[in-house]
């Protein structure tokens, strides 16, 4: 985290992604760094009402001074134009001083599907692999593989 | 000295010594016990009040931070096979497209 290192944890969907990812988080908070466990929901809600919700304004403040924020599943479901530029507006503005952490179950060539543009994909993916190790998760669903039944024989 | 005690925990709340005031009772004790001197005894004081603001920072950096309910490593299943392949995504990225990586748009020191 001081050598401000991101990471990608990528696989699929019940892998333990997010779980890691939030662990990671906690053990930051624990080392009294400012380290903050977000979905990309959340962060596109804050990026969206920043200038007309004060509560909202408050939170990127805090997010853009993090030691370390985590982007839970992101590029899930496809951005607008606008929200994928101010997306890779935010990342540009904290790369440089924020350790990010991102989980995602979509391969980089299906990022710039989901933002519904090439350039803005790769300037992002350029971004986060500049000073970053990538942890591919691989196995299956933890949640299939402990799914539980309300019938109990 | 009760009275005495009541009234450091006034004047501590008053200078926002909470963990101070807290722990007043221990440390006189301690002191009392121990027969510890004044420096020892001030240090003490002001170590309560600093182990209090960092456990109260904590929790609240704690809470602010999000987290979901499973996010202890403790309980994380490490067995789990992993790859790393920076190399494999660094490829799937080229292939995003291939011009716009090639010709070294992105990371090519334009804002230098």
């Amino acid at each position: 985290m001081d050598q401000l290192f991101n990471m990608v944890l990528m696989g699929p969907c019940g892998t333990g992604k997010t779980h890691l990812a939030a662990g990671l988080c906690r053990d930051a908070v624990r080392a009294g760094y400012k380290a903050y466990f977000r979905s990309m929901d959340e962060i596109i809600n804050t990026l969206r009402t920043k200038d007309f919700v004060k509560s909202q304004m408050l939170e990127y403040n805090r997010l853009i001074k993090s030691n370390m924020l985590v982007l839970d599943d992101i590029m899930l479901f496809p951005l607008e134009k606008n929200m994928a530029v101010a997306f890779f507006n935010f990342i540009n503005h904290i790369y440089e001083s924020t350790s990010i952490v991102v989980t995602t179950n979509k391969k980089p060539t299906e990022w710039a599907k989901m933002l519904e543009d090439e350039v803005i994909a790769t300037a992002l993916l350029d971004r986060l692999l500049f000073k970053c190790e990538v942890v591919n998760l691989t196995g299956d669903s933890f949640r299939l593989q402990n799914r539980q039944t309300f019938f109990e024989s | 000295m009760e009275i005495q005690k009541q009234e450091i925990r006034q004047l501590c709340s008053k200078f926002m010594l909470t963990g101070m005031g807290a722990n007043l009772e221990d440390t006189v004790n301690d002191a009392e016990k121990n027969g510890i001197g004044f420096m020892q005894f001030t240090l003490q004081l002001l170590k309560s009040e600093v182990e209090h603001r960092q456990r109260k920072d904590e929790v609240k950096r704690m809470k602010s931070a999000g987290l979901p309910r499973s996010s202890d490593l403790a309980i994380y299943d490490a067995e789990k096979k992993w790859a790393k392949n920076r190399k494999t995504l660094a490829a799937e990225g080229a292939q995003l497209d291939g011009s716009v990586i090639q010709y070294g748009i992105n990371g090519s020191l334009r804002n230098r």
